[in-house]
C-alpha cells in the first residue's frame, strides 16, 4: 500500500506571543496539527513493504516539518518549494499539489491529509485535490484501520458516526487525532537525516508558471482591516476590590444583559 | 582619573510622579512564591529612575527601611517587606533598545522587563518602538539574524532587575555560565538616591577598594574574602583581588543599591537537538552524565531526573492531569537524561558515541526522544518544569492536614570532584532519614534539586535536618547551600554556615559605606541591623 | 404533460409538472444566452425532519442576502425529490425568483458526487454571476468540489458579503485574530460559502411567486457508508444559558480544574477556544469559534481567551460577555460588556472562595 500525506506547514500558535491573538512574524512554524493527526494515521496504518510518501508545499522553511514526517515514520518526502508557487490561493494550491501526484505519484493507493490548516482555515484544498484528481473523498475523519486490503474509515456528521469502506484511490482528510504528540527518538532524527526529501521547483512538474502562485490564483485579497469593537463595555481591575467577583457573580446569576 | 573611581549623580527628588498605595492595597506586595508574608506601611511605584531615586533618598532621609520589589517570583522572600515602604518597580518594564559594540549586540531594558519578553522581541524580530542606542543597530541585527540572550532562568516571568540582583543561572548555565557574565552595563541608585552609572570592564578594585565619588569622596573596602566562583553559587556580596564595580551589584540581593537599567549582551543563536535519554537506573544516568561532561565539544546542558521523579511524572499522566500530551516512557522503570547539542557536523559521530554508551548502560538511542523545532523543545522545557509543579501539589494535598507543612527542597551545588562524593552522601542521608525524595535539575554544573516528599510533620522535621546536614556536608566540600535562588530572609543560616564571623562582617560594613542608615532592603541577605 | 423539449433540462424531456414554458421563452425570459453572466444562485439546503422539506435557516439567510444585492434575479438551487418541489414556495418567500429543482428519489441524503455533478451543470447552463453555499458540513465538501470541476476560486467560511457593481467582497476572518480580509475572485461565478448565522433572518415575503425549473438527474456513482450509528450525545453548548469559556490564558491545568468545578457550582456548560483543544486539555466538541461552536448563550464568561476573530465569531452573539485578561490589549476585553483585567488563576481561587463561603453562609 502506498500512502500520499499532503501536509502544510503553518505558524506556531501555540508558544508565547500568541496569547494576545497576534501573527508571531517570521516565528517558529511547526507541522499544522491536523496534518499531525494525519501523519499519525498514516504511519498507524503502514505495513511492512508500505511506503508513506510526504508533500508539501511551502516556503524552505517546510522542510522542517517534511523531516518531522521522516522521523516519525515516513518514507519519503516531496517538498514543493518554487519562488512560482508563492501566494498561491486554494486553487493554485490544489492544482500544484494534483499535478505532483498525477505527475510523480500517480501509483498511489490512498492520499491523506489534514483537513484544514491552522492559518487559512479554509478546508478547501482537500476537496479540491480529489476533485482534480479525480477519486473519491471522505472528510472528517477520526479513526482508520485495515480490513483485507481495503480501507476503513470513521467520521462523525450530523450525530452520527459513519464507517466508510475505500477501495484503492481514494483521499481522506483527517480532522481529529490524539493529542500526545509523539516525539522521535534520536535513532529517528538520525535515521530521517538519510531518507530522500526531494525538492521539486516548478519545472520539474507540468504546470505552468500562469497556473500556479499568485498567477495562477483565482482570489485576491482586495484589502485587510481591523475588527472594530461594537460594545460599550466596563472595565475592572480585579487587584482594586472584590466589586469584579460581585459584578461576575450578579451577571452570571441574573443571566440577563 | 583613578581606574576605581566610582562617579555619582543625584536627581533633584521630585515624587510627584511617583504612585503610592496605602491600606488594603498593599496586600498584594506582601508575598512571593516562598509564600511568606510580611507587612509594610505603604507602596511606592516609580515610572523612571527619577522617580526611584526621589523615593530612596525620602526613604533615607526619613530612616524608614525599603524593600525593592518587581515581581516577586523569588522563593527566599527577598521581596517580602518587614514592614516599611515597598518600592514596587512595577512601572518600569520596558525594553528599551538594541545596541552594538565590539563584543557584539546587546539589549536595554528596564528592571521590571522579564526574561519572556526579550524572548518575545528576538525570537520573532518585533523590534518595533525599540530605539537604536548605537547607529542603526536594529537593521544591523535583523541583517545578522536571530539572536538571543543564552541565560535561562526556569522562571521566565521573573523580573531581569532581579535576575541581576541574585545573579540567576538556569539549565544552559553550564555552558553560559550565570546572569553575571552577560551584564554589559547597569545603573544602580543607593540608598540616598545617587545614581551610579557602570559599565563593565571601566572601573576596577585597587587594593581592595573603590573611591565612591559623589559630593566628596568616599572609600568603599570590599570584602577581604575571595568569592566562591568555582561552584554555581548565589550567596555573598561577589568580592575578589582587582574586581569590576559592576559586580558588587550583581548578586548581591539589591542591598548596595537597586538596579534601573541593564544591559545584557545577545549572541547569535543556533539551531539544537534537545534530547532526553532513558536509562535504566540513577547510576547508569550518572555514569551517562560523567561521559557527556568529559566529551570534547559537550552539550549546552546537562539536566538529570531520577527514578523516583520518572515514577511521579508517569503516575500523575496516568492520573490524567500534569504531563497530559506527553507520549509513553520508552523505557521504563528509568532515570532520564536531557542534554542539548548544536545541531552541527560533530552531531553524528557524538551520537554514534552516545549511542554505544547507552548500550553498556543497558538501553539505546531508541530509548530517547529528542527535539528540534521550537515547539517540541518547549516541550521538554515543560516537562521538565513540571516536576516541581508536581512535587508542589503533592505537598499542597498533604497541607490539607498539616497547615504548617511548605514545601523543601535544596539548592545545592559542589564542585566538579566533590561531585560524586556528594551524590554518595545524599543517597546515605536520604536512606537513612526514610524520607521520600525526587531528584531533578542541572547534573552538569553537580546542580540537583533534591525535593522532599513529606507525609506528616514528624518528616517535615526529618526533611528539615536532612537539608540542614547536606548543606553543611556541600560547605565542607567547597560547595554552595544556595546555589541559584539567593539567600533572601530565609537562607540567611546558610550564609553563616558559608562564610566567618568577620567575612560577614566585611559584608556588613560594606553595605553600611553605600546605606549609611541601612534602609534598602534590610534583613535580606544580612540580619538587619544599623 | 407537454410534449416540447427544453433543453434547460439536460434530459430534453418533458417537465413534470414543473416548468411548462418553451426554450425559447425561457431563454428569453432570463437573458441565458447572454454573454454577461448575471444573477446570483443559492445552493438550498432543505431540512426533512418534519416529514415536510423545508428550508434550513442558513438557505433563508442566503437567499435573503442575495436579494439584498441589487437587482439581479435570485436562483436557487435544491436536491430532492418530487416532494422537495413544495419547498420551493418556501424559498420564493424569502427572495428566490427561480428554483431550479434537481431531481431524484435519492437526494433527501447528501450525494457529494451527484449534487457536484447536478450543481455544475445547472451553473453552466444559468451561468450567473455569483454562487454561494451555506459553510455547513455538506457545503464546505460541495463548495470545493463543484469549484475545481469548474476551475473557479472559492472564498470558505465568509461573515459577510457586499455586491459593488457586480463584483462579490467576500470578507473572511483570516489567522492572526483581529483581522477581516475582503476577498475578490476574477472568475465567475464568484464562489463563497457563508457562515450560518453570518445574517440576520430575512422578512417573509407571503405570496411572492417565482417559477421552478426541474432538472432530473440520475445520481452519479458515490460512496456510502459501510455502516451509520448513532454518536453518544456530546456537549451541547448550542441551548447553554451560561457558558464559562476558557482560553490559553488560563495557564495551567489546575486552574482549569478550578474553572470546571465553578462551572459545575453555578450550573454552567464549559466551552474552550481551539488553544486549548490543541493542548489536549479538553475535547473538540466544546469548541467555540469558526471552527467549533456558535454559541449565544445569556452570559459567556471568558477566562483567558484573547479574543482572535476566529473565536468572536463563534460567540459574538453572547448576550452578555465578561472578559477576565490580564493583558488590557486582548481583543476579548473590546467586545466584552464587562472586562476584568487580572490573573485568571486568581480570579478563579477568590472566585470560588467566594463560592464556597457562601454555601458555608447558608449551612
Amino acid at each position: 500500500m502506498r500512502i500520499l500525506l499532503l501536509v502544510k506547514q503553518v505558524p506556531d500558535v501555540s508558544v508565547s506571543g500568541m496569547e494576545d491573538g497576534k501573527v508571531p512574524r517570521g516565528g517558529p512554524s511547526v507541522l499544522n496539527p491536523q496534518c499531525e493527526y494525519a501523519l499519525d494515521a498514516a504511519i498507524g496504518l503502514k505495513e511492512d513493504g508500505d511506503e508513506v510518501v510526504a508533500v508539501c508545499m511551502g516556503p524552505p522553511s517546510a522542510r522542517e516539518s517534511l523531516f518531522r514526517c521522516l522521523e516519525l515514520g515516513a518514507d519519503r518526502a516531496y517538498h514543493l518549494c518554487d519562488p512560482d508557487f508563492a501566494g498561491s490561493d486554494v486553487w493554485a494550491t490544489a492544482k500544484t499539489l494534483a499535478r505532483l501526484v498525477t505527475d510523480k505519484e500517480s501509483d498511489f493507493d490512498y492520499i491523506l491529509c489534514g483537513q484544514r490548516a491552522a492559518d487559512g482555515e479554509t478546508g478547501q484544498v482537500p476537496s479540491m485535490v480529489a476533485e482534480l484528481i479525480g477519486i473519491p473523498q471522505v472528510v472528517g475523519c477520526y479513526r482508520f484501520s485495515r480490513e483485507k486490503g481495503s480501507l476503513h474509515v470513521w467520521r462523525e456528521r450530523s450525530g452520527w458516526i459513519e464507517r466508510f469502506e475505500l477501495e484503492p484511490k481514494a483521499l481522506v482528510a483527517v480532522e481529529k487525532g490524539c493529542n500526545v504528540h509523539r516525539l522521535p527518538s534520536i535513532s529517528d532524527f538520525l535515521g530521517a537525516r538519510k531518507k530522500d526529501l526531494m525538492t521539486i521547483s516548478r519545472t520539474d512538474i507540468s504546470i505552468e508558471r500562469e497556473e500556479c502562485g499568485l498567477n495562477g490564483s483565482h482570489t485576491v485579497v482586495k484589502k485587510v482591516h481591523v475588527l472594530t469593537s461594537s460594545r460599550e463595555g466596563i472595565k475592572l481591575h480585579l487587584d482594586d476590590t472584590s466589586f469584579a467577583i460581585d459584578t461576575v457573580l450578579e451577571a452570571v446569576r441574573r443571566r440577563e444583559p | 582619573m583613578t581606574r576605581n573611581k566610582l562617579v555619582g549623580n543625584k536627581p533633584t527628588p521630585d515624587l510627584s510622579k511617583v504612585k503610592v498605595l496605602e491600606g488594603n492595597a498593599v496586600s498584594a506586595y506582601l508575598q512571593d512564591e516562598s509564600k511568606l508574608t510580611g507587612f509594610a506601611e505603604r507602596v511606592f511605584i516609580p515610572c523612571d529612575e527619577n522617580g526611584m531615586s526621589s523615593v530612596l533618598n525620602h526613604a533615607t532621609e526619613k530612616k524608614v527601611p525599603v524593600t525593592v520589589s518587581a515581581r516577586r517570583t523569588g522563593v527566599v522572600g527577598g521581596a517580602v517587606p518587614e514592614g516599611g515602604w515597598i518600592l514596587s518597580l512595577e512601572g518600569m518594564d520596558k525594553v528599551v533598545g538594541i545596541g552594538e559594540d565590539d563584543n557584539g549586540f546587546y539589549i536595554q531594558v528596564e528592571p521590571n522587563a522579564t526574561l519572556r519578553q526579550i524572548d518575545d522581541i528576538l525570537r520573532y524580530g518585533r523590534y518595533e518602538g525599540l530605539e537604536d542606542l548605537t547607529p542603526n543597530a536594529i537593521s544591523r541585527l535583523k541583517k545578522e539574524g536571530r539572536h538571543f540572550y543564552p541565560v535561562d532562568p526556569t522562571e521566565s516571568n521573573a523580573s531581569l532587575g532581579a535576575n541581576a540582583a541574585c545573579n540567576s543561572s538556569g539549565s544552559r548555565s553550564y555552558r553560559y555560565g550565570p546572569t553575571r557574565d552577560w551584564i554589559r552595563r547597569l545603573r544602580a541608585v543607593l540608598a540616598d538616591g545617587t545614581v551610579l552609572d557602570i559599565q563593565r570592564g571601566r572601573v576596577f578594585a585597587e587594593n581592595g577598594t573603590f573611591i565612591l565619588d559623589y559630593d566628596g569622596e568616599e572609600v568603599v573596602d570590599i570584602p577581604a574574602y575571595e568569592f566562591n566562583s568555582g561552584v554555581k553559587n548565589s550567596a555573598g556580596i561577589f568580592s575578589t583581588e582587582g574586581m569590576d564595580a559592576i559586580d558588587l551589584f550583581i548578586g548581591s540581593e539589591g542591598i548596595l543599591g537597586a538596579i534601573s537599567l541593564l544591559e545584557l549582551r545577545l549572541i547569535p543563536w543556533r539551531p539544537v537537538l534537545s534530547c532526553m535519554a532513558f536509562v535504566p537506573d540513577d547510576d547508569a544516568a550518572l555514569m551517562l552524565i560523567d561521559h557527556l561532561k568529559n566529551l570534547d565539544h559537550g552539550p549546552e546542558l546537562i539536566e538529570f531526573i531520577d527514578e523516583n521523579g520518572i515514577r511521579m511524572i508517569k503516575g500523575e499522566r496516568e492520573e490524567g492531569c500534569l504531563f497530559s500530551n506527553m507520549p509513553e516512557f520508552p523505557l521504563f522503570p528509568a532515570a532520564a537524561v536531557m542534554f542539548d547539542f548544536q545541531l552541527d557536523d560533530s552531531l553524528e559521530p557524538m551520537m554514534e558515541e552516545i549511542g554505544s554508551l547507552l548500550e553498556t548502560l543497558g538501553s539505546s538511542l531508541d530509548n530517547t526522544w529528542c527535539a528540534h523545532e521550537e515547539r517540541e523543545r518547549e516541550r521538554f522545557r515543560s516537562f521538565r518544569h513540571a516536576i516541581p509543579e508536581a512535587v508542589f501539589s503533592y505537598i499542597a494535598s498533604r497541607k490539607l492536614h498539616h497547615p504548617e507543612m511548605h514545601k523543601m527542597g535544596t539548592d545545592i551545588s559542589v564542585p566538579d570532584e566533590s561531585s560524586a562524593e556528594m551524590m554518595g552522601y545524599y543517597r546515605k542521608m536520604i536512606a537513612a532519614s526514610g524520607l521520600r525524595t525526587v531528584m531533578f535539575g542541572h547534573l552538569g554544573d553537580n546542580h540537583p534539586h533534591l525535593e522532599l516528599l513529606m507525609e506528616d510533620m514528624e518528616d517535615y522535621e526529618k526533611a528539615d535536618r536532612l537539608c540542614h546536614n547536606l548543606a553543611e556536608k556541600a560547605v565542607s566540600l567547597g560547595g554552595c547551600p544556595s546555589a541559584e535562588h539567593g539567600v533572601g530572609r530565609l537562607k540567611r543560616r546558610y550564609l553563616e554556615m558559608m562564610y566567618d564571623e568577620v567575612q560577614i562582617q566585611d559584608m556588613k560594613r560594606l553595605k553600611r559605606q553605600f546605606d549609611r542608615r541601612g534602609v534598602l532592603n534590610s534583613g535580606v541577605l544580612l540580619e538587619a541591623g544599623r | 404533460m407537454k410534449d416540447d423539449s427544453c433543453s434547460t433540462c439536460p434530459t430534453k424531456s418533458s417537465c413534470a409538472g414543473g416548468c411548462q414554458r418553451s426554450e425559447a421563452e425561457l431563454a428569453e425570459m432570463y437573458d441565458l444566452e447572454a454573454d454577461m453572466s448575471e444573477g446570483h444562485m443559492i445552493w438550498v439546503e432543505l431540512d426533512y425532519t418534519e416529514g415536510n422539506p423545508t428550508l434550513k435557516d442558513v438557505s433563508k439567510q442566503l437567499l435573503g442576502k442575495a436579494r439584498s444585492f441589487d437587482d439581479q434575479r435570485v436562483i436557487g438551487i435544491l436536491f430532492g425529490p418530487e416532494s422537495a418541489r413544495n419547498a420551493a414556495r418556501e424559498a420564493f418567500s424569502y427572495g428566490a425568483d427561480t428554483i431550479y429543482h434537481v431531481r431524484h428519489n435519492s437526494f433527501t441524503d447528501f450525494h457529494l458526487e451527484s449534487f457536484t455533478a447536478g450543481l455544475t451543470a445547472v451553473v453552466e447552463r444559468v451561468k450567473p454571476n455569483t454562487l454561494i453555499l451555506a459553510a455547513s458540513d455538506e457545503g464546505r465538501e460541495l463548495g470545493p468540489r463543484t469549484a475545481a470541476r469548474m476551475g473557479v476560486g472559492i472564498t470558505a467560511d465568509c461573515t459577510d458579503l457586499e455586491m459593488d457593481k457586480g463584483v462579490l467582497r467576500m470578507t473572511r476572518p483570516t489567522f492572526g485574530g483581529k483581522l477581516m480580509a475582503t476577498i475578490l475572485s476574477n472568475t465567475r461565478p464568484q464562489m463563497a460559502t457563508v457562515r450560518p448565522g453570518a445574517f440576520p433572518l430575512p422578512e417573509v415575503e407571503e405570496g411572492r411567486r417565482g417559477t421552478v425549473i426541474n432538472w432530473p438527474m440520475n445520481p452519479a456513482p458515490s460512496i456510502e457508508p459501510l455502516e451509520s450509528v448513532a454518536a453518544e450525545e456530546g456537549a451541547c453548548l448550542t441551548d447553554a444559558e451560561l457558558i464559562i469559556s476558557v482560553g490559553g490564558g488560563i495557564g495551567n491545568l489546575r486552574n482549569l480544574e478550578m474553572a470546571k468545578e465553578i462551572a459545575d457550582k453555578l450550573g454552567a456548560e464549559m466551552a474552550c477556544s481551539r488553544n486549548v483543544v490543541e493542548k489536549g486539555w479538553m475535547e473538540q466538541d466544546r469548541q467555540v469559534g469558526q471552527t467549533g461552536n456558535v454559541v449565544k448563550p445569556k452570559v459567556y464568561l471568558a477566562l483567558g481567551i484573547s479574543g482572535a476573530v476566529q473565536h468572536q465569531t463563534g460567540m459574538s452573539g453572547s448576550q452578555r460577555i465578561i472578559a477576565i485578561n490580564n493583558d488590557p490589549d486582548a481583543a476579548i476585553h473590546q467586545i466584552a460588556n464587562v472586562s476584568i483585567i487580572g490573573d485568571v488563576g486568581e480570579f478563579l481561587q477568590r472566585l470560588l472562595k467566594r463560592l464556597d463561603e457562601e454555601k458555608a453562609a447558608e449551612i
